[in-house]
């Protein structure tokens, strides 16, 4: 399971195009587009990081170095904003 | 505009009821004190309507004294009802004309508890009609209007979701077979010469192409109408309406007025507005172009997922 799960003040919409982060707290919304929605699917479904990866590699035809690339640096931004949690 | 709840109390059991998460609070009447606070809040935001609902209006103790008290003021008075109230209610707004007094009555036709409201408000009643399924008969009111020579207007309002759900809404999944049927509608009600509204919520991607040119003006509202509208509660809080109490309420101001307050929610809400009640709506070319703001704002928050919304 991944280290990262969505933080207790945030939901989600999925929209065409993406999904809306919206944190309850602060009314703040964010937008995903794809692939990094897809992380964020894959996150807050449990999916152990390796997963999230491998599913990358599938959905967006990226080489497994480049999805684990983009997995670090999309969790670490949802980490910085506040919205996604260690635990 | 702005409304003020009265109280909770009420004699329905609608399943709808998008007040029903603020009833089950048993905040109970408002004080006198209150409402008079809450007059003063609508005199000096330059609202000319007092906006009595509930609960059901009509069961305050003091209804009667409340509306004499706004009236007194110089303010309209308009009372949103189920068209079931005491007596004394009823012989209070009778005895003031269609002018100063208008009662919107929530109708459910064949309903026989309204029928007296009806008979003895005359020209000062006028229909409204909340939507919870597109199995609805909307030509039923027509033969009440020609039953009872009411005010020939119908006001229809979606029902949305209850600050916790729990009441029975209209998905949004429902809304074009709702649409559908109003367009189909408007023909019978033209030519009995009533006229249709929309309260809020309302979008043009429910409604038949065309549909708002044979509306006209009415029209404007549709995708465009929550400025919120402010809802003062029996306990003299102010929420932005009753569907988004958990997110945006305060206590009655005492110095500001209703648009300092608006822009206020308005600006804790703005996130959520960025959802729409459906997926497609980000990618909307009405959305985009501001002809449509996405619909009712609790619908769109239902869309969240993750857990329920903290109070």
């Amino acid at each position: 399971m991944s280290e990262y799960r969505a933080a207790e003040h945030v939901r989600w919409a999925v929209e065409t195009g993406g999904v809306v982060l919206i944190d309850c707290a602060t009314g703040a919304a964010t937008t995903l587009g794809y692939p990094q929605a897809a992380i964020w699917d894959f996150l807050t479904r449990g999916e152990p990081d390796q997963q999230i990866c491998a599913n990358l590699c599938a959905i967006a035809s990226l080489t497994p170095a480049a999805a684990q690339a983009l997995v670090l640096e999309t969790v670490a931004a949802l980490r910085d904003a506040g919205l996604v949690t260690r635990g | 505009m702005a409304n003020i709840s009265l109280t909770t109390a009420c004699n329905r059991d609608c399943a709808y009821c998008f007040a029903a998460a603020e009833r089950r609070s048993g905040a109970g009447h408002m004080s006198v004190g209150t409402f008079q606070k809450a007059l003063d809040f609508l005199e000096r935001s330059g609202i000319g309507e007092a906006r009595l609902l509930g609960g059901e209006p009509t069961l305050h103790p003091e209804f009667p004294r409340l509306v004499e008290l706004a009236l007194e003021r110089g303010l309209r008075v308009q009372v949103f009802s189920n068209g079931v109230m005491p007596e004394p209610a009823l012989r209070c707004l009778e005895s003031h004309p269609a002018e100063r007094v208008t009662v919107a009555i929530n109708t459910s036709p064949g309903d026989a508890g309204q029928q007296e409201a009806f008979a003895r408000l005359g020209n000062r009643a006028a229909l409204s009609f909340n939507i919870n399924t597109p199995a609805f008969e909307p030509s039923l009111l027509l033969d009440l209007i020609r039953q009872h020579r009411i005010s020939p207007r119908i006001r229809f309002g979606l029902a949305h979701p209850a600050a916790d759900a729990s009441n029975r809404f209209l998905h949004p999944l429902r809304y074009q077979a709702v649409g559908t049927r109003l367009a189909r509608f408007l023909e019978a009600a033209r030519a009995a010469a009533v006229e249709p509204s929309f309260d809020c919520g309302f979008v043009p991607c429910m409604f038949p192409p065309g549909f708002a040119d044979a509306l006209g003006p009415a029209a404007g509202g549709i995708g465009s109408c929550c400025s919120p509208i402010l809802d003062i509660l029996p306990d003299g809080c102010v929420v932005s309406c009753f569907p988004l109490a958990l997110l945006a309420r305060e206590p009655l101001p005492e110095v500001e007025n209703a648009e300092a307050l608006r822009g206020r929610f308005t600006a804790r809400l703005s996130g959520y507005r960025r959802l729409g009640v459906f997926r497609e709506c980000a990618a909307c070319e009405a959305r985009q172009s501001g002809r449509c703001n996405g619909g009712c704002l609790a619908a769109s928050v239902e869309r969240l997922r993750g857990g329920p919304i903290a109070s």
